[in-house]
């Protein structure tokens, strides 16, 4: 018995090691799964996230591509009605599609209208031309305001209708600067303590009376570089009589107004103005001291005739320094 | 040798310990599978969120400023590529100063003023919301920033001018 025994033993071995070799292989097993399954589940959601980076550079990459030029735009606003007409171009390569058009009445208190325009269709593939023409309706607004529009596409991105224009004013005023001015909306108001009468809307600038007054004047930012500007204390609008027999001049420095009242009061309150690119920005001017220096006080031609009305405008262009003087208007003081 | 009962305990030994091997094995690998599978819904669940915020894109088409009511409208438009874009809050500030605020349930408007439903704004939807900052009032012809936050956490920026 003990040979058959041994004998047994010697044929199929002992088992004493069959758990051990089954146990490594499910260890084995399971670690093999667990790693494939969790490998290939990093796997599929890193190529999802990968695919979603993909998709949004591609729409980034879409929205750069995007070019809608809006040429010989011009806004005719009569008494709440504003009509606004432009020559639509896709320049870019891809097709567009715009979606909104918004008007913005800037004379103070600022009004707006916006409409939706999908109804329209305004789909435009690359190198479509075509002419817009809308009438829009702005509660208060006046024809002497100034009025700012623009429209917004399906991917966001925004084309303005006074850019065309405002390349063509800074074409012509290239020699002496990048800053435009609003003729129409020039108006000058009397003042009274820290209040300007008559407001919003001011009186035309151009017959003034000699006394405490205040101007308001209406500027587009139209550097070729598209930087912002920014307006310090010093900035000036200053008139000189060049038919008297002696040398007078009057000036009045930038202060800051909200609401009618002049809130730059005293030395140091005066906040920087900034001039955005191709957005008409009001400025007043009512100090007779710089408030950088001095308190505020009011200001007056002091002489009587024709004047010729400059701006010194300085401050910042982008990180530059900026100084420019704009001869801009001529004014006659009664 | 049919009497020979010896080598029974061994046999049995055996099975049992293989059993026990095997039932130890399946119960680790549902473990493990059970502990993958979890591991991978929530990062299935991270990347889903951070996808869909990858496709959030609001454009800020204007800020209006009321001096009389203190307060900001934002018009915003949906030009990213998913839907339900929900507003969470919004800051208004400047570079000394912030405020945010919590949009209300019904504060998400479209373009023609009508309350937008689903307080949301989908692929190419319109809408605006309105932001007291009552007694507080912005400076006339000063720069200030409003971020608005989403439901998913993404943020936009947009400058304007009181």
């Amino acid at each position: 018995m003990k040979r058959i025994s041994l004998r047994r033993k010697t044929r199929f071995g002992s088992s004493k090691g069959v758990s051990t070799v089954i146990a490594t292989v499910f260890l084995v097993l399971t670690v093999l799964v667990l790693s494939t399954n969790v490998f290939l589940w990093s796997f599929l959601q890193n190529a999802f996230y990968n695919q979603a980076v993909k998709e949004r550079n591609q729409q980034d990459v879409d929205r750069l591509m995007e070019n809608i030029i809006a040429t010989n735009p011009t806004v005719v606003p009569s008494t709440g009605t504003i009509n606004v007409t432009t020559y639509i171009i896709n320049g870019g390569s891809i097709p567009a599609q715009i979606v909104t058009l918004w008007v913005l009445d800037v004379t103070p208190p600022q009004k707006y209208n916006v409409t939706d325009l999908r109804a329209s269709n305004l789909t435009l593939n690359p190198g479509d031309r075509r002419t817009f023409s809308k009438t829009v309706r702005i509660l208060g607004a006046i024809s002497t305001d100034s009025f700012s529009a623009w429209f917004v596409t399906a991917r966001g991105n925004t084309v303005s209708l006074t850019e065309s224009q405002g390349i063509i004013i800074a074409q012509v005023s290239q020699g002496i600067g990048s800053v435009a001015m609003d003729f129409g909306s020039f108006v000058y108001y009397n003042v009274s303590g820290y209040n300007l009468q008559v407001w919003p809307n001011g009186k035309e600038g151009f017959y003034i009376p000699n006394r405490d007054i205040a101007f308001r004047v209406t500027l587009t930012n139209f550097d070729t570089n598209k930087r912002t500007i920014q307006l310090n204390p010093h900035s000036t609008l200053w008139m000189i009589f060049p038919t008297s027999a002696t040398a007078h001049s009057a000036w009045w420095y930038i202060v800051n107004v909200n609401n009618g009242i002049i809130t730059s009061k005293t030395k140091g309150s005066f906040s920087d103005i900034s001039l955005f690119y191709s957005q008409p920005t009001i400025v007043y001017f009512a100090s007779g001291y710089d408030l950088s220096t001095k308190d505020f006080t009011q200001s007056s031609p002091g002489y009587t005739g024709s004047a010729a009305v400059n701006l010194m405008l300085i401050g910042k262009i982008g990180a530059s320094t900026l100084g420019q003087n704009i001869p801009f208007v001529s004014v006659y003081v009664t | 040798m049919i009497f020979n009962k010896k080598a029974v305990s061994a046999v049995i030994s055996a099975v049992i310990l293989t059993g026990v091997a095997i039932s130890l094995g399946f119960v680790v690998l549902f473990w493990g599978q059970s502990m993958s599978s979890d591991y991978a819904k929530n990062y299935g669940k991270t990347t889903d969120a951070e996808i869909a915020k990858l496709k959030e894109k609001l454009t800020v088409e204007y800020v209006f400023y009321n001096n009389i009511s203190k307060s900001v409208r934002i018009f915003m438009l949906n030009s990213g590529a998913i839907n339900d874009t929900k507003i969470q809050s919004v800051y208004v500030r400047n570079s000394t100063w912030s405020r945010v605020t919590s949009i209300p349930a019904d504060g998400l408007k479209s373009f023609s003023g009508a309350s937008i439903a689903d307080q949301d704004l989908d692929m190419g939807e319109e809408g605006y919301v309105d932001v007291v900052l009552s007694p507080i009032a912005l400076k006339a012809g000063k720069l200030y920033s409003v971020r608005i936050v989403t439901g998913r956490g993404s943020i936009f920026e947009a400058d304007f001018i009181a």
